[in-house]
């Protein structure tokens, strides 16, 4: 059954040794078992991409081209496939935004369910939605991301700082510099 | 001497629509000093709430099918 990507994550430990004895399983020519590391790990890469992109499909195609790298370089793995992984999605997150101008990617394409109780509290909410996305495809790419970690993939800045690499005081700046020019560009809407 | 002491009832959203929101402590290992903004509440209940519908986002019904048919396409 599919980890429940809601609930509390395993501890850190106990997951990297699941999932190096799936790692073990696939190098030795069981490759289907691969889809229990997607499984496990796509829906919160999922968020991040989307939260880093703003479009479901760019979203999804980031997510299938890293699980494709990853499974290819499976054998590479040093230390947590969950970190591993992330830094994959993440860089691939950043090429995007480097080369693509997203100005032309149209919200039409999400076909999540939309989760609002109403046709009118689903069009107030996809105002916010649209202008939030604008706003923060104007941030640095690093501001953008320790923004969505914090806010969408509700990680503590302890894993965030894991993740990337960096301090938990930086990160801490980056997300309140985020706020700022969030607000900054949204506020005359909201007043 | 009469003390005003500041009150510890929750502020009312609707009498304090702002919030302070102090930047993070040079104890956290920044240095650089940020002066405090003060945060819009209204927005930031409306970003707050597509922050927490995008929370519950998963990935599309059958991504692991399709990757892992990707692989023998390479």
């Amino acid at each position: 059954m599919p980890q429940d990507s809601t609930a509390s994550p395993l501890p850190p430990s106990d997951s990297a040794d699941l999932d190096q004895a799936v790692i073990d399983r696939v190098l030795a020519g069981d490759r289907d078992a691969f889809g229990i590391l997607i499984e496990r790990y796509s829906d919160p890469l999922y968020r991040h991409a989307y939260g880093m992109t703003g479009s479901a499909d760019v979203a999804e195609d980031i997510l299938q081209v890293s699980f494709i790298k990853a499974f290819h370089h499976l054998g590479e793995v040093r230390g947590r496939f969950d970190a591993w992984v992330f830094r994959i999605v993440a860089n691939g997150c950043k090429d995007w935004l480097k080369n693509i101008r997203r100005t032309h990617l149209s919200y039409e394409e999400d076909d999540q369910p939309s989760g609002y109780e109403t046709p009118d509290e689903e069009l107030d909410r996809g105002e916010i939605r649209r202008d939030l996305d604008g706003a923060l495809a104007a941030l640095p790419s690093s501001l953008r991301e320790a923004f969505v970690m914090k806010h969408v993939e509700g990680r503590s800045y302890e894993e965030m700082a894991d993740l990337l690499d960096t301090t938990v005081g930086a990160l801490k700046m980056r997300v309140h510099r985020a706020r700022e020019a969030l607000q900054k560009l949204l506020e005359d809407r909201y007043s | 001497m009469m003390m005003h002491a500041e009150s510890l009832e929750p502020r009312d959203p609707a009498v304090a629509p702002e919030a302070v929101r102090e930047a993070p402590s040079a104890e956290t290992g920044d240095r650089e000093v940020v002066p405090p903004f003060v945060e819009h509440v209204a927005l930031w209940s409306a970003i707050d709430a597509e922050t927490a519908r995008m929370r519950t986002m998963t990935a599309p019904a059958g991504f692991a099918a399709r990757v892992l048919a990707g692989l023998d396409r390479r």
